[in-house]
């Protein structure tokens, strides 16, 4: 390695990306759900409880989709266009029965999170025996699943927002360490690099980025007055079970993640496999 | 009259027949032209010398010019010594002090020291381009001058890219970087210690560190501020207009974290300790009881020595970071010069350069700076440097004046000189190295046709200050 990359390594290292706490707006709220219009009636008003205290009544202006509203993918698309809603609260498997087996979200979700650019909270099934205690309560620790932490603001705005004053975010950032294992195994038959060294190197700068900017977010946060407990997790672990294991132990409320991927169509990294299989935890889906 | 050369042929133990001068001066020129052809004939300059060395040496034995039985009946402190005849041609004390100060410089970086400096300026800058070029060439002057130009250079223009990358100003970056390899040349001239040519003229003359400082350091800081006005002229580097740039540019750079590179807060203390002693000792070693007589090499490997108690465990590594390309390079070449003396190669060129000499106390200088200067743009400045400081050296009325004007043309001429192309200091070499690195082009005629301006002010400046000052 030439001095020349020594340095810049140095210099690219100390220049550190920093949250910027930026509240998103959330004024416009639309519920879709395909129930008839009592029992849609009577979910909305649950549902406004459960986000009560971060979305409040007075600053929020609520507007329902049922069942009779659409019949395709593409009509509650257009209803999601004629609202032009800043959060879209739904579940999975609408206009299904597939919600009873945990394999799928069902394709008015699927496409809904990729086609919008609105943020897609998605409540566990209403018809699901334990709904009514998964709603009850609102949301206490929120936690925030990152791909990288490091440049994900919008990821810590809306974590934030979701978080009650009182309540805790949890900056969440697991390694996949099947992914790291193959490079390291890679590197570990490359004789021009010391295998060990790299090991220690990769590990620690993986997580140290990640640290850092999650330490930076929880001062902006601190500064911005919101009055939340803010959590730093960094790890490497296998994704989706590290993240159960998180859930459970830190008594998750909701999970926010992104669903998009820029240079892909289907669902973001970690989330589809979260959103599939975590169906009794509310996601937030960005 | 005998002129001065004839003096220093006489020097010489025994007459060498014309042709046989003429032989080893040829071996000389293609050595030379080795050297400026360096990246196109893909060699290291310790290969290219150690080469010649060989050559040097074999045909200067043949041809019976080298010393053996000086050497081989040696007595020192009253021990009869037998050394090898290439050995007592090098400047061990000039070996001792790139060993020592390199060594130095490289394990007090490791306290991030030098990262911490280099990051605080651009947090201080607030992301303003014109105070970045501003500090970032002062930064570059002063680093030139305290550690060596190259490490300089590296350090300075790897931060640059990043930070002109975070700033989304990376169409500057060519400025910057060119303004920086220019002016490493500038901060080389600041102290005895700041360049090899400073070292090995500085050495034979018998100038004091901090004669040369204060001698130089008007010079130094006249050219840079006017390499950096040009700089900030020609490639429209200005100040941010707008409050919304400004706040956007300080956002950016406050992200910049100056203790990312410290491992150690203990060591990153002991190293500005160590760096402002280390800086103090060597201004002072003339003065220092016991340090005066162990000289400048001691106390650059002394001081190397301390620093890497630190990291005793793995010092290895750092002997293993050492540039021996350039250490092996100086010995061959010290080897070489010492033979071309034997042979009456230094004789023959000093009868050449005495038209220079005899053109009077103020042309006479300043033609030995641009033909110096002239010279060094085109090959490295290193053995120029060496053989000049030798010819000069055997012309008594310089030899015994250090504050001869003639010395410091030679300075200045082979500092300077490698501002005019980019093989003409390791230093432009390197900022070229990053340029290219960063996809920006820039060819051979491209430096010369940009740094030409900047080359012949500060050579001009070099002139005009040599004659006001001698």
């Amino acid at each position: 390695m030439s001095s020349v990359d020594q340095f810049e390594s140095v210099f690219k290292a100390a220049a550190k990306t920093i949250y910027v706490y930026d509240k998103p707006s959330i004024g416009r709220v639309l519920l879709a759900t395909d129930l008839g219009e009592a029992e849609a009636a009577l979910y909305q008003q649950k549902v406004r409880d459960y986000l009560g205290q971060v979305l409040p009544e007075t600053e929020t202006e609520w507007s329902l989709v049922g069942k009779d509203d659409f019949e395709s993918v593409k009509d509650l698309l257009d209803r999601v266009e004629e609202n032009r809603p800043d959060l879209v609260v739904t579940y999975r498997n609408l206009h299904s029965e597939a919600w009873r087996w945990p394999y799928s979200l069902g394709e008015y979700l699927e496409v809904l999170t990729q086609v919008t650019t609105t943020p897609v909270l998605v409540l566990p099934h209403p018809e699901r025996e334990d709904a009514a205690s998964l709603v009850s309560d609102p949301p206490q620790t929120v936690m925030a699943v990152s791909g990288h932490l490091c440049g994900e603001g919008s990821l810590i705005g809306y974590s934030s927002a979701f978080t009650p004053k009182g309540g805790k975010l949890m900056l969440s950032h697991v390694e996949d360490d099947v992914t790291l294992d193959r490079y390291l195994d890679a590197i570990d038959k490359i004789p021009e690099i010391d295998s060990e060294v790299a090991r220690e190197s990769i590990l620690s700068r993986l997580l140290k980025d990640a640290k850092d900017f999650s330490v930076s977010a929880r001062d902006a946060l601190g500064e911005a007055g919101l009055g939340i407990e803010v959590e730093c997790l960094a790890k490497v672990g296998h994704r989706l079970e590290d993240y159960r294991k998180l859930i459970e132990e830190g008594q998750v409320d909701l999970l926010v993640m992104h669903a998009k991927e820029e240079d892909q169509l289907a669902m973001h990294g970690m989330a589809h496999p979260l959103a599939v299989e975590l169906r009794s935890t509310p996601l937030l889906l960005l | 009259m005998n002129s001065p050369f004839q003096l220093l042929a006489a020097a010489s133990a025994h007459a060498v027949p014309a042709s046989v001068t003429y032989l080893f001066l040829g071996l000389l020129a293609c050595m030379i032209l080795c050297l400026a052809m360096e990246e196109k004939i893909h060699a290291k300059k310790s290969v290219i010398v150690g080469v010649f060395a060989i050559l040097a040496l074999f045909l200067g034995t043949w041809f019976g010019l080298l010393p053996f039985d000086d050497v081989g009946a040696l007595v020192i402190g009253g021990h009869a010594i037998s050394l090898p005849v290439y050995v007592p041609g090098v400047d061990w004390e000039v070996i001792a002090i790139i060993l020592g100060s390199s060594l130095f410089v490289d394990v007090t970086s490791k306290s991030g020291l030098f990262t911490w400096v280099a990051v605080k300026l651009t947090k201080l800058s607030r992301g303003d381009p014109l105070r970045l070029l501003i500090l970032y060439g002062v930064m570059t002057v002063v680093f030139s001058a305290v550690l060596n130009n190259v490490t300089a250079m590296i350090i300075v223009g790897s931060l640059t890219g990043v930070s002109l990358k975070k700033l989304d100003r990376s169409e500057k970056l060519l400025g910057f970087l060119l303004v920086e390899g220019l002016l490493t040349n500038i901060g080389g001239l600041l102290t005895l210690i700041s360049s090899v040519p400073n070292i090995i003229v500085g050495k034979t003359a018998g100038i004091e560190f901090i004669d040369f400082f204060i001698k130089a350091s008007p010079y130094v800081v006249i050219a840079t501020v006017v390499t950096i006005w040009m700089g900030a002229k020609l490639f429209k580097i200005s100040s941010l207009k707008s409050d919304e740039e400004r706040a956007s540019a300080k956002a950016l750079v406050a992200g910049f974290d100056e203790n990312e590179g410290i491992e150690s807060p203990g060591f990153f203390r002991f190293g500005a300790i160590m760096t402002f002693v280390f800086i103090a000792t060597v201004a002072m070693t003339s003065q220092l009881p016991v340090v005066s007589d162990l000289g400048l090499g001691f106390v650059a490997l002394a001081f190397a020595g301390i620093m890497l108690v630190r990291y005793k465990a793995v010092a290895d590594r750092f002997y293993k970071a050492i540039d021996w390309d350039l250490l092996f390079f100086f010995v061959c070449l010290f080897a070489v010069i010492n033979v071309m003396e034997h042979a009456q190669v230094l004789a023959l060129i000093g009868e050449w350069i005495m038209p220079i000499l005899g053109l009077g106390d103020s042309a006479g200088p300043a033609s030995m700076m641009v033909a110096s200067a002239v010279a060094s743009s085109v090959t490295d400045n290193i053995p120029l440097a060496a053989m000049l400081a030798k010819i000069l050296g055997g012309i008594p009325d310089v030899a015994n004046n250090p504050d001869s004007p003639y010395w410091w043309a030679v300075i200045f001429g082979a500092n300077l000189g490698g501002n005019i192309t980019p093989i003409g200091s390791a230093s432009t070499l390197v900022s070229v190295t990053i340029i290219h690195k960063y996809g920006l082009k820039l060819s051979f005629a491209g430096f010369v046709k940009v740094a030409m301006p900047y080359a012949l002010i500060q050579l001009a400046l070099g002139v005009g200050y040599l004659l006001l000052v001698s």
